[in-house]
């Protein structure tokens, strides 16, 4: 061995990536186990119930932070390919509301979706699911207690919105994911990371010239928040 | 909203479905069974590794498969998935969920003929478990006659189901994919084409953009397909078949180290696939490339010996290229290689040892291994005990590897006795449907009434052969002749199960069939308490 004193050459990038693969399988583990412990606590022991949702919902928003990290780094090194397939819309948000089943119950939260039935889009389903994970935990978490979902397809693009009936989105947000690229402003909290992952994940779907968008409103027809995703 | 009656109903139909859970956590197969108990679910199976779960799919072949892609050190989910389907031990209606926590996992495995019928990634709730069960329950009842078909490599009825399908909304898109896999299989370009085509107009849909490459090979050759593969490769370098096809298309054109360096590529993504080792070995070869040769020769017969899917070939290509590369080297190095071969040699013996071709083959090689090395004492010894076992069975011996070889130690030690048995064996057209050297000899042995020791010689070649049909048959009948004077053990009656389940496949107008038919009945008697 040489000198002690040189440093370690460390590519940064590919042990971050590593490590967040690692955290991700461990949190997968506890979010497991959290689940299992619902199952079995809640039926005895209702007043558990809020409790355990709460901690469901802060790891599952650990687990989006973490898949973020990952896409955004692939993305930055050209690695965030999309896998596109057909799929049903209907069956996409069913599954989407069923995966916050425990959180949604807890907090009494009437879900309501309008979804053109026989509906077919071409998105890539993992990436798509988890921008509108990120959107729905973020309206239960402001929400009153209203969420609504809808798609359709409108000129040639399919248009899914998720409302709610809370206060809406603060002023710097709706501001925010316009001028996503230049200002993304890590010092501006929670949502920061998430709008800018849903911006990648939108302009990634395209077809022919035209390119997917998310937008962020307070025009909700319940009196909240709007966040529509529209894509070719 | 569901009635009461319906939710019964539905508890019900877990309740009668069988259940495989395959993960080496043990925190998640054992969630995992809670949500299926919670969903109805009364019978659940659980393994840790991929050999466990073959054992117990072949047992009892499950409705629904749940595997984690990640096995720990053994096969991962596709090779388990892989195995029993060219095996033909995967059941059609069989609902099959591979689980992964990497996302992008279907894409690196998404464009492959063998494919589960959807991929989840961890975490998922119960909600989402149960919702997706349904959905694709519901989906695969719609397309088991077509995978059935399929099977059975009946390619217009299943085309005929699988444009019937295209009414169905929820399974078009899966039959539609399969449709097109129906037109490559039977080469028919052109309406393989109209399809990928009109898919990738709507969307640049991997697998029929990797389909318009296919086509492009076929139908105009190497460099059409390189145009088209290039901007795949350019948006994903993990697209593994997208680096398989690039590999042909430079083959197409005589450029043999472009295509080994796209294979070795594919490699990196997906470094398990045997199928892509042996690519890569002839590819190799052809390049002259010994030492890379060498490679991936080490590196399939690693792989292959965990597999069901090994070949004999596999092993015996290694042995040459070592034999190849120890003649190739000199002094110190050769002895490191010839004593590596060696051990290797033990190695392949034991994993073949019920297999007389194999022993005869790692003989051989030994014989010539000595020569390489000057030992010719050494040489001739091995040689005198090989032509031993092989001059009275002569007639049997079926594989050109272990012919020429023979031939060429012959020649090596002058023994102009021996090489015209061997000449003469070459010439002899008469090869079975398979070539193996233990199938011939367990025909031998069972027409001589040695029925034991024929069950042995099939049950030899049906390792090295496992898909074969007409081995397969053999050892059925040779089994159940055994039956008659000595009760089956319970591997045995397996055995002969898996044998005759493979069988069912040969299509009704095979010569064949009335014998499969008879097996069957006299397996099903035998079964039946007296």
């Amino acid at each position: 061995m040489s000198s002690k004193k040189q440093p370690l050459s460390i590519d940064f990038s590919s042990v971050l990536a590593t490590s967040v693969h690692d955290m991700k399988n461990s949190l997968c583990m506890l979010i497991q186990s959290l689940d299992t412990l619902a199952m079995q606590i809640t039926d005895e022991n209702p007043k558990y119930g809020p409790e355990l949702a709460n901690l469901h919902y802060e790891a599952s928003r650990l687990n989006g932070d973490l898949l973020h990290l990952l896409a955004l780094y692939r993305a930055d090194r050209q690695q965030l390919p999309l896998h596109i397939e057909e799929f049903f819309i209907e069956d996409l948000v069913d599954e989407l509301v069923a995966r916050n089943q425990l959180y949604i119950q807890s907090r009494g939260i009437q879900v309501e979706t309008d979804i053109e039935p026989d509906l077919c889009w071409y998105v890539d389903q993992d990436l798509v699911t988890s921008l509108l994970n990120d959107v729905l935990v973020n309206a239960m978490r402001y929400t009153q207690n209203q969420i609504q979902i809808t798609a359709r397809e409108r000129e040639g693009f399919l248009e899914i919105e998720i409302c709610d009936n809370g206060n809406g989105y603060p002023k710097e947000m709706l501001s925010m994911h316009t001028s996503m690229q230049d200002n993304l402003n890590m010092q501006s909290g929670r949502t920061g990371l998430g709008l800018f992952f849903a911006q990648i994940i939108a302009s990634a779907h395209r077809r022919n010239d035209l390119t997917g968008t998310i937008e962020l409103k307070n025009s909700s027809s319940l009196g909240g928040s709007v966040f529509t995703l529209r894509l070719p | 909203m569901a009635t009461a009656n319906s939710m019964t109903d539905h508890f019900q139909r877990y309740a009668k479905r069988r259940f495989l859970v395959i993960d080496d956590f043990s925190e998640f197969r054992l969630t995992v069974r809670k949500m299926l108990e919670e969903f109805g679910a009364k019978q659940i199976d659980l393994a840790s590794n991929a050999e466990d779960a073959f054992a117990l799919y072949s047992e009892f072949r499950h409705d629904v498969v749940i595997s984690d892609f990640n096995l720990g050190d053994g096969k991962d989910g596709q090779q388990l998935l892989e195995e029993l389907s060219q095996l033909g031990i995967l059941r059609h209606d069989t609902l099959y969920l591979m689980a992964s926590a990497e996302n992008s996992l279907h894409m690196v495995m998404g464009a492959l003929e063998c494919r589960p019928d959807d991929y989840l990634t961890k975490p998922f709730t119960k909600n989402t478990l149960h919702t997706r069960i349904d959905r694709l329950l519901a989906k695969k009842q719609l397309l088991t006659p077509l995978l059935k078909a399929l099977d059975e490599s009946n390619y217009a009825k299943a085309e005929a189901i699988a444009l019937k399908l295209q009414q169905e909304p929820k399974a078009r898109a899966t039959a539609l994919r399969y449709l097109s896999e129906i037109y490559i299989a039977q080469e028919k370009w052109d309406k393989a084409k109209t399809i990928f085509d009109a898919a990738v107009q709507a969307r640049p849909i991997l697998w029929a953009r990797l389909g318009l490459v296919k086509v492009a090979l076929e139908t105009e050759g190497g460099e059409s397909a390189l145009k088209l593969v290039e901007p795949i490769l350019a948006e994903n370098t993990r697209a593994v078949q997208a680096w398989d096809l690039k590999a042909l298309a430079h083959e197409n054109l005589g450029d043999y180290q472009a295509a080994q360096d796209a294979l070795q590529q594919a490699i990196n993504v997906s470094p398990r696939s045997l199928e892509r080792l042996r690519h890569a070995a002839l590819v190799a070869d052809k390049n002259q490339d010994l030492d890379s040769k060498v490679r991936y020769l080490k590196q399939l017969t690693k792989q292959a010996k965990n597999s069901s899917l090994k070949t004999p070939e596999d092993f015996i290509l290694r042995q040459k290229a070592m034999l190849e590369k120890m003649n190739a080297s000199q002094g110190m190095a050769k002895v490191k290689i010839a004593n590596e071969l060696q051990s290797l040699l033990k190695e392949d013996q034991k994993l073949y040892s019920a297999s007389h071709f194999m022993q005869w083959e790692t003989m051989a090689v030994r014989a010539e291994a000595a020569l390489a090395e000057g030992k010719k004492e050494a040489a001739k010894e091995m040689y005198l005990r090989l032509k031993k076992e092989l001059v009275s069975n002569m007639d049997c011996v079926q594989e050109d590897a272990l012919l020429t070889q023979f031939q060429s130690l012959c020649k090596a030690m002058s023994d102009e006795e021996a090489l015209l048995a061997v000449n003469k064996q070459l010439e002899n057209t008469e090869h079975e449907e398979e070539r193996c050297t233990d199938n011939r000899l367990g025909l031998k042995l069972y027409s001589d009434g040695h029925i034991k020791e024929a069950v042995k010689c099939f049950a030899a070649a049906r390792q090295q052969h496992p898909t074969s049909l007409a081995i397969a048959i053999n050892l059925a009948q040779a089994l159940l002749k055994q039956a008659e004077f000595q009760p089956l053990s319970k591997t045995e009656t397996q055995a002969c199960k898996a044998c005759l389940n493979l069988s069912l496949k040969l299509p009704e107008d095979d010569n064949r069939h009335a014998r499969v038919q008879q097996l069957v009945k006299r397996f099903v008697a035998l079964r039946e308490p007296k």
